[in-house]
């Protein structure tokens, strides 16, 4: 996952209304009233906190005539509970990296005593 | 698919894990004055370069001593921006143990609270296992339910979205 993606997924996470939001939305799909219910929020302010869940690719809008349903899509935060893999590649490559820098030493250690005749 | 959400969970520790070991042709000192010495890290530090060799970083920091400062500048590979990462030394055994946090001080935005942890074992005569671990508590910061923790309520959503057949 591409770490801005991630830090959005982070940062829609860290805000509990938010987290309800999609609590919610995991048991079904459901408009803003409907969503906007249980918090004593007004809409925008609900609205609000869609927008950046929508941002982070957490809840998408259904395309019903009459009004758009907020439905949760689930990759992100399956990919955002993988934080850790990334680092994975990062980290194998800096230890080959150390592994072929401990490699090179030695070599020209090597070639030095052969050199100095030791 | 409709499924019930269990709001309540269990408080998990939930502490991530990452764990890498090699074994390097050289005895533990050797392979520990790679990471203690400046102008050696200078040479193997990440990123990796177009051609597989290093990339170009540059030590800004380098205090090796318990609470001394580690910061490195480069640009991602990827996206070509500037990142620093920033780690201070927690536990320092020479030759055996090095300790340090790890965070990005730009270029990321990660809530979370990141730890390495790196042992140098003798293996056999010559060589050396390195056991490596990273890993990280989502910030507790982040969460303003501070009895639900936010480890329990993150693993909550992944099981509830593992629930929806989406």
């Amino acid at each position: 996952m591409e770490q801005d993606a991630l830090s959005a997924v982070f940062g829609a996470l860290a805000d509990p209304t938010r987290r309800a939001i999609l609590a919610r939305l995991a048991q079904g799909e459901a408009s803003v009233n409907e969503l906007a219910e249980p918090f004593d929020m007004a809409l925008p302010s609900v609205s609000k906190h869609l927008k950046v869940l929508e941002r982070a690719g957490l809840v998408v809008q259904g395309r019903t005539a009459q009004y758009r349903p907020r439905r949760l899509a689930p990759e992100p935060l399956r990919e955002a509970t993988g934080w850790l893999e990334q680092y994975r590649k990062f980290w194998e490559d800096n230890l080959d990296q150390m592994a072929a820098y401990l490699d090179e030493l030695q070599r020209k250690e090597q070639d030095h005593e052969r050199e100095s005749g030791t | 698919m409709n499924a019930k959400v269990e709001l309540e969970a269990p408080l998990s520790a939930s502490a991530h894990e990452l764990v890498m070991n090699r074994i390097l042709n050289a005895p533990p000192a050797r392979v520990f004055s790679l990471w203690q010495d400046r102008a050696h890290v200078a040479r193997w530090w990440t990123p990796t370069g177009e051609n597989g060799g290093p990339g170009d970083s540059t030590i800004l920091d380098f205090d090796f001593r318990v609470g001394g400062l580690f910061r490195v500048a480069f640009k991602s590979p990827r996206s070509g921006d500037d990142m620093i990462i920033r780690c201070v030394y927690r536990e320092i055994v020479p030759n055996e143990k090095l300790v340090f946090s790890f965070e990005w001080e730009k270029g990321m935005d990660m809530p979370i609270d990141m730890q390495v942890t790196v042992q140098f074992t003798p293996h056999g005569e010559k060589q050396t296992l390195l056991t490596f671990r990273h890993n990280g508590m989502p910030s507790e910061s982040m969460c303003a339910d501070h009895e639900k923790g936010w480890a329990a309520v993150f693993d909550n959503l992944a099981r509830a979205v593992d629930a929806l057949k989406a």
